[in-house]
């Protein structure tokens, strides 16, 4: 169905000025942020320019699968992923500020990566997925060396199986244990894996959640203009 | 301020008197607009092309043309009258805002109190056309102003103003209905089939290079949509009809020079077929009125290859639609099972 813009009481409940804005039920699916309309910026939308067909395919897989997790009454799941999207968008325009222990017991900050393009990677040792990207960090850990921080922090998981992943893992990866403190900044995360890009200037460059089937395409194409 | 047509006056006379009052109005007042800074000249140009429309016996279209002129030009009247004191204050838009508001309620309430069964219906049609844009653009000019800039909500209310001014003149019109009445009935289940074409037209990379297009489709369809949800049904044929000229520009091919004397044949036949018809066939003599119009070109200069393909559209895609819409169709069955709602917030007309 259609509302008009200035008298939905959806858009209202859940602090939408502008338009567009797609709701599934009354979870939040976009919104003008994600097209890069209505007074924000162009280009930094999940589906900006709108007018390219890329954006709108991953428009219309991003829609069916919040259409399935509810049909599939899996509403809490939607919930949160819609939250999650919503939060880190708010928030992470640029490299947050935190101050976290590595599993090593050395002092990781956010200070400490200035002048570095950085990869946060938020997993947990019971998401089979959050596994397999976590080898592939290790990979490209290898490729790129000093130029690119690589950060794997663990959420909700227990501590002793944090360790037994991390003992496998490349060892030029910091792995930490994600504060509370540390999710909110990063917009509350609720669901892994979560992946943050940061250039050189501390500049989000593309969050990507859960693991797409062109995960390492995707990620590839942002490192390539991010490491010289 | 809306001048109503003085008792005696024949309609095409009436049409003629508000093409011309907006003409003095413009040229007292003339339009300034950062946006566009030919709007004035283009405004004059559409006055001058309703006067034709409406000399030449087109009245229906005439109007339409009035219709878009008075809602433009109110709507940049109200942004020039108004942005100074407006400027930045939300509770100075707000004042603006209440008074606007009561002025177009008062507009409303009068065209709703037209009793159209004597009326033509493309009288109707482009009365509850305009008359329900009214509220959108309050409420979206409202929306802008609170999101943004206050005085980013004073075209969309101006043109509020515009398009209720219009509704009450049409409703005002002393034109007597030619025929029997044409049987007006909610056109839902033509306006779920038509939605789900363009939908699945919407791809790459039409779904790009034609942006624009499918955006002029797609608010046509949704005002068709509400109107029907109102019952405003003759608003919501005419509608229709407009989506399905716009669909059909999207899809056909150009009309060859070979084929261009058997359309304007196929044209004069349909005129001829809808003036003998002995029902109201308004809606449908706006359409044909459209396409002789563009196949007319007041200065003698050939029509354009868009010209052509719009008259061969309403030939080929409207008209049947008209007529086909005289059988009502079954409504879509719904498949059993969980239902969802998708929700799109939107702009109503883009």
């Amino acid at each position: 169905m259609n509302e008009n813009f200035g008298t939905s009481k959806l858009a209202d409940r859940l602090g939408v000025k502008g338009y567009p804005a797609v709701f599934v039920d009354d979870i939040l699916v976009a919104c003008p942020r994600d097209f890069g309309y209505f007074r924000e910026k162009i280009g930094l939308g999940r589906y900006a320019p709108w007018q390219n067909a890329d954006n709108q395919a991953k428009f219309k897989a991003d829609l069916t699968h919040m259409i399935d997790l509810i049909l599939a009454g899996k509403k809490d799941s939607a919930l949160r992923e819609s939250e999650a999207t919503s939060a880190a968008l708010n928030q992470l325009l640029t490299l947050p500020k935190f101050e976290l222990m590595d599993l090593n017991g050395q002092a990781l900050t956010s200070e400490q990566l200035a002048g570095r393009a950085v990869l946060v990677e938020f997993w947990a040792t019971w998401c089979p997925p959050c596994r397999s990207t976590l080898d592939w960090l290790g990979e490209l850990k290898s490729k790129y060396g000093d130029k690119l921080a690589i950060l794997a922090l663990a959420v909700e998981s227990p501590e002793d199986k944090i360790h037994s992943v991390a003992a496998s893992l490349s060892p030029g990866l910091r792995v930490a244990i994600t504060d509370a403190a540390t999710a909110e900044a990063f917009g509350n995360i609720t669901s892994v894996p979560t992946m943050f890009l940061f250039d050189r200037s501390g500049k989000t460059a593309r969050v990507v959640y859960g693991a797409p089937p062109d995960l390492h395409a995707q990620v590839a194409e942002v490192l390539e203009s991010l490491v010289d | 301020m809306l001048a109503l047509p003085v008792a005696g006056q024949d309609a095409a006379s009436q049409v003629q008197a508000e093409a011309e009052r907006l003409q003095q109005l413009l040229a007292k007042k003339p339009i300034s607009f950062p946006d566009n800074p030919d709007a004035n000249r283009q405004a004059g140009d559409m006055l001058k092309s309703a006067l034709k429309d409406q000399s030449a016996g087109r009245l229906y279209l005439s109007l339409y043309g009035i219709g878009q002129v008075s809602d433009f030009i109110h709507g940049v009247w109200f942004v020039m009258d108004k942005a100074e004191a407006v400027k930045s204050s939300v509770p100075a838009f707000e004042a603006e805002w209440e008074k606007l508001s009561a002025s177009v309620a008062a507009l409303d309430q009068q065209t709703r109190a037209k009793n159209w069964s004597d009326s033509p219906a493309a009288l109707q049609a482009l009365s509850e056309t305009a008359e329900a844009m009214t509220m959108p653009l309050l409420e979206g000019g409202r929306g802008f102003a609170v999101s943004t800039e206050p005085k980013e909500g004073l075209f969309n209310i101006g043109e509020a103003q515009g398009q209720a001014e219009f509704a009450a003149f049409v409703a005002s019109l002393h034109l007597p209905l030619n025929g029997a009445a044409y049987p007006l009935r909610s056109l839902l289940p033509e306006l779920a089939g038509l939605q789900q074409k363009v939908n699945a037209a919407f791809q790459p990379p039409r779904s790009i290079d034609l942006h624009v297009q499918f955006m002029l489709i797609n608010s046509g369809l949704k005002q068709a949509a509400d109107l029907d949800a109102s019952k405003s049904y003759a608003g919501a044929l005419c509608q229709y009809l407009k989506a399905v000229h716009d669909y059909g520009m999207l899809e056909a091919g150009p009309v060859e020079t070979s084929r261009q004397p058997a359309l304007k044949d196929a044209l004069a036949q349909a005129r001829s077929r809808l003036n003998a018809s002995g029902r109201d066939e308004s809606i449908a003599q706006l359409f044909v009125e459209w396409a002789e119009s563009s196949l007319a070109r007041p200065d003698g200069s050939a029509p354009s290859a868009d010209d052509w393909k719009s008259a061969s559209v309403i030939v080929d895609q409207v008209l049947p639609a008209y007529f086909a819409a005289d059988h009502a169709l079954a409504a879509p069955e719904r498949t059993a099972g969980k239902a969802i709602e998708i929700t799109l917030v939107r702009w109503p007309y883009t």
